[in-house]
C-alpha cells in the first residue's frame, strides 16, 4: 500500500519544507511579526500599528513594540517541550520568540549641550529602549476549513508555554497565545497546493501530522 | 527528507492516464495499387488502460506499464477495379472464322466480337478489431521548461501485432459478388464467369494483402501519434509550477508568498506507487 | 434477344462489301468522309482476299478506323467491325463513294452483313427492299455446348424470294452471315 493507503494521491509538506514556507512569509510579510506603536514606527507598511500603552491615571501612553521572530516548526514526532510535553500524532511543536521593547525615558543630555542646540530646530530626542525576550513555545494541531471547493489547511497552537516572566508567566502566555494563533491564522494554504498543482485533487482523509510530514489523502478530480 | 512527496496509486496513474488516451482518432488515405485504387477513411477509438507499477528491483526495472488499452474502429474504404487491366481481351469467336463464299472468295472471316471489361468499385468496410495494446514506459528524468518542472513518461519502442486478414474473406466474397453481378450483365459470358471471377480473385487477393498491410501500418503510425503511445513523442504526466504561489498578493506589506521548486525527483517504487520528491529554495 | 439490324451496327455486327471495279474511293461513317480505299486492277497473280478494318469508339464520341487510308485489288473485300463497342455506344453504319458507290444501310449484290448470336432464342426476321416486298425468315439460336463450335453459316439474299436456306440452326456464339445475291436496297432486321 505504500503511502497511498488505497487512496489515488498521497501529497505531503515534510517539516522542511513548511519551514521554508514560514522563512518566506518571514520575508515578505514583516508586518506578520513586527508591531509597534505610532512612536516606534507602527502604522507603516510593513510594521502593524499598536496603540501606546496608557499609563493610568496620566493622559500620555508609552510606546512599545512586539517583534516576533521566524517560528522553528517541528512535526510529530519532535522533541518534548518541558510542561507542555511532545507533540502527540497530528500536533507540532513551534518556538518562537517574543521581543517586547518600551520606550522607557528619553536620553540625557547635559544642560551645556542641551543650551547650544537650543537655537537649533533639529530633533534631538532618541529615545531609550527598555527590552526583554521572551522565549514562547507552544504545541498545536491542525484546522480546516472549506473554501468554495477547495480547502483550507492551517496551524492552531492549542498550548503555550512562556518562561522568563516570572508571575507574569500566565499572563503573558496567554496574551501571546492570542497573538500567535491570530498570526498563524493569516497563514493558511489551500489543500491544492501540497499537490503542486499536478493535478486536481479532492480531499479524501487527513491533514494528519506523522513523521514529521503534514499529510493528506486525496482523489483525482 | 525532502521538502514535499506526491504519491500516486496505481489506481491514480491508472486514471489520469485513460483520460490522456480517451478519444477518438480520425485519419483519411488513398493510394493506386496495380489496376486498383484504393480510398480508406479511418475512425479508431482508444480506451481503457490499467497501469502497472512492477517492482522496480526486477526487470526490465522502473517502468511504468499501460496494458489493456483497446483499440478498435472501422476503415470504410473503396476499391476501384478496371477489370481491363486484369482479365484477359476475351473474343467470340476467339478468332476470326473464315469460311468460303461463293462468288466472294475462299476465305470469308467473319467479325469477333471482344468484351469490353468495365471498371467496376467495391465499398468495403474493414473492421479494425479491438486490438489489446500494453506497453512499458520509462520515467524520464525531471526537468525544468521554463516556469514549470515536468515529469515525463518515455514509450519503449513497440510493434502493434494486429490481425486484418480476417477481414480478407468479407472483402473478397463482397469482391466476388460484385465481380459476378457485373460480368453476369455481358452477353455470352455467363459459362466463364466462374473461371473469369476466380482470376480476377486471385488478382485481388495479393492486392489486398498490400492494401491491408499498408491500412494496418497507416493504424499503427497513428496511434503512434498519440502522445502517451509514441516512442519519439514524451508524454507530458506531470508538470508543477516551478513557482508555487502559496499566499497570493494583498495590499501593500502583503507581498505574495512563494515557494520554488529548485530540484525535483520521479521514481517507481516497491510498494507499487510512482513517487515525486520536491526540494525547495 | 439480340439487337438484329443491318442498318444500325453494333459491335456484334459486320459489313462486307467486295471491290468489283478498281479506282478511289471515299468511306465514312455515318456519311461519306474523308478516308479513302485505293482499288487497283486486278491481278492475275493475286488471290481476291479480305482486309479487315477494326472501329473503334473513341471518348470524342466517334468511331475511328484503325486503318484510314487502304490499298487493295480489284475483287478483294473489306470487313468493317467494331469488336471492342460497349452495347451502350450508338450503332454505326458505313457510307462510301467511288467507281461505285456503298452504303450498309441499302444491302446489294457485293454486300454481306453478318451478325454474332449471343442470345437464345427463335428471331424471326425480315428481309425488306427488293423488288418484291419483305421476306421473311427465321434462325434458331440454341445454348452452345462446351466447348463452342465457332461455326459461320451463310443466308442467301435473293430478290422477291425467301432468304435460302431458312429455317436455320445454330448455337449462341455462331455467326451468320447473309449474302446478298440479287437486288438491291435491301434491310435485314428482327421482326419482333
Amino acid at each position: 500500500m505504500g503511502y497511498t493507503q488505497g487512496h489515488s494521491i498521497y501529497a505531503a509538506l515534510g517539516q522542511t519544507g513548511v519551514q521554508k514556507f514560514l522563512h518566506n512569509v518571514y520575508s515578505a510579510r514583516p508586518h506578520y511579526f513586527n508591531y509597534a506603536s505610532a512612536g516606534l514606527g507602527g502604522g507603516s507598511v510593513d510594521i502593524g500599528l499598536l496603540p501606546a500603552l496608557p499609563i493610568p491615571g496620566s493622559s500620555s501612553g508609552i510606546d512599545f513594540s512586539l517583534q516576533f521572530t521566524e517560528p522553528v516548526l517541528s512535526f510529530f514526532p519532535a522533541p518534548t517541550f518541558p510542561k507542555l510535553g511532545p507533540p502527540v500524532k497530528d500536533q507540532f511543536g513551534l518556538a518562537i520568540t517574543a521581543t517586547i521593547c518600551l520606550v522607557t525615558g528619553m536620553q540625557s543630555l547635559s544642560p551645556r549641550v542641551r543650551d547650544l542646540y537650543r537655537r537649533s530646530k533639529r530633533a534631538l530626542d532618541t529615545p531609550t529602549l527598555q527590552c526583554a525576550d521572551i522565549k514562547v513555545l507552544a504545541v498545536g494541531g491542525l484546522t480546516t476549513q472549506d473554501s468554495g471547493t477547495d480547502k483550507l489547511i492551517g496551524l492552531w497552537a492549542q498550548a503555550v508555554d512562556v518562561s522568563g516572566t516570572g508571575n507574569l508567566d500566565p499572563l503573558i502566555a496567554f496574551i501571546l497565545h492570542q497573538a500567535l494563533n491570530s498570526l498563524l491564522a493569516k497563514l493558511q494554504f489551500s489543500v491544492n497546493n501540497i499537490a503542486q498543482g499536478a493535478f486536481a485533487i479532492r480531499l479524501e482523509d487527513g491533514p494528519n501530522i506523522d513523521g514529521q510530514q503534514l499529510e493528506i489523502w486525496a482523489g483525482i478530480i | 527528507m525532502s521538502d514535499a512527496t506526491i504519491a500516486i496509486s496505481e489506481a491514480g496513474m491508472t486514471t489520469l492516464l485513460q483520460r490522456a488516451i480517451d478519444g477518438p482518432l480520425a485519419a483519411h488515405g488513398s493510394g493506386a495499387w496495380g489496376p486498383f485504387i484504393a480510398d480508406y477513411d479511418v475512425s479508431l477509438r482508444i480506451s481503457g488502460g490499467i497501469v502497472q507499477f512492477p517492482d522496480p528491483s526486477l526487470p526490465p526495472g522502473p517502468v511504468v506499464r499501460l496494458s489493456e488499452v483497446v483499440v478498435q474502429g472501422t476503415v470504410v474504404g473503396s476499391i476501384g477495379l478496371d477489370l481491363a487491366r486484369v482479365l484477359p481481351q476475351l473474343c467470340i469467336p476467339p478468332f476470326q472464322v473464315c469460311v468460303p463464299i461463293d462468288f466472294w472468295g475462299d476465305q470469308v472471316c467473319t467479325p469477333q466480337y471482344c468484351v469490353t471489361w468495365p471498371t467496376i468499385s467495391i465499398q468495403i468496410p474493414v473492421i479494425v478489431p479491438p486490438i489489446g495494446v500494453s506497453l512499458d514506459f520509462a520515467i524520464l528524468p525531471p526537468y525544468q521548461d521554463g516556469d514549470v518542472w515536468r515529469v515525463d513518461l518515455g514509450a519503449y519502442p513497440f510493434s502493434l501485432n494486429f490481425d486484418l486478414t480476417p477481414s480478407i474473406n468479407a472483402i473478397l466474397d463482397k469482391a466476388k459478388q460484385v465481380v459476378h453481378d457485373i460480368l453476369g450483365q455481358i452477353p455470352l459470358i455467363g459459362d466463364l464467369i466462374d473461371g473469369l471471377v476466380d482470376t480476377v480473385i486471385n488478382g485481388l487477393k495479393a492486392v489486398i494483402n498490400t492494401i491491408l498491410g499498408a491500412i494496418h501500418d497507416f493504424i499503427e503510425a497513428l496511434i503512434r501519434l498519440v502522445d502517451v503511445f509514441s516512442p519519439t513523442i514524451h508524454f507530458h504526466a506531470f508538470k508543477l509550477s516551478a513557482n508555487q504561489k502559496i499566499l497570493p498578493a494583498g495590499g501593500p506589506g502583503d507581498r505574495e508568498v512563494d515557494l520554488i521548486i529548485a530540484a525535483l525527483a520521479a521514481q517507481v517504487t516497491t510498494d507499487k506507487e510512482l513517487l515525486l520528491t520536491t526540494d525547495f529554495a | 434477344m439480340d439487337f438484329l439490324n443491318s442498318q444500325q451496327l453494333t459491335a456484334l455486327d459486320g459489313y462486307f462489301h467486295k471491290f468489283l471495279a478498281d479506282g478511289d474511293y471515299r468511306w465514312g461513317i455515318g456519311a461519306v468522309g474523308t478516308y479513302t480505299i485505293h482499288v487497283k486492277p486486278k491481278d492475275p497473280v493475286h488471290i481476291p482476299q479480305q482486309l479487315t478494318i477494326t472501329l473503334t469508339y473513341d471518348r470524342s464520341g466517334a468511331y475511328q478506323p484503325d486503318q484510314p487510308q487502304v490499298e487493295i485489288y480489284q475483287n478483294d473485300w473489306i470487313l468493317w467491325h467494331a469488336p471492342n463497342a460497349a452495347f451502350s455506344v450508338p450503332p454505326y453504319s458505313i457510307l462510301g463513294s467511288g467507281s461505285a458507290n456503298f452504303n450498309s444501310r441499302a444491302l446489294g449484290v457485293g454486300d454481306m452483313f453478318s451478325h454474332i448470336f449471343v442470345q437464345n432464342g427463335t428471331y424471326r426476321y425480315m428481309v425488306g427492299g427488293g423488288t418484291g416486298g419483305p421476306q421473311n425468315g427465321s434462325i434458331q439460336v440454341d445454348p452452345a455446348p462446351v466447348p463452342p463450335p465457332h461455326a459461320a453459316k451463310n443466308v442467301n439474299v435473293i430478290d422477291a424470294a425467301p432468304p435460302k436456306p431458312d429455317p436455320v440452326q445454330i448455337v449462341s456464339g455462331d455467326t451468320i452471315v447473309w449474302v446478298i445475291n440479287k437486288g438491291s436496297s435491301f434491310v435485314i432486321n428482327s421482326a419482333q
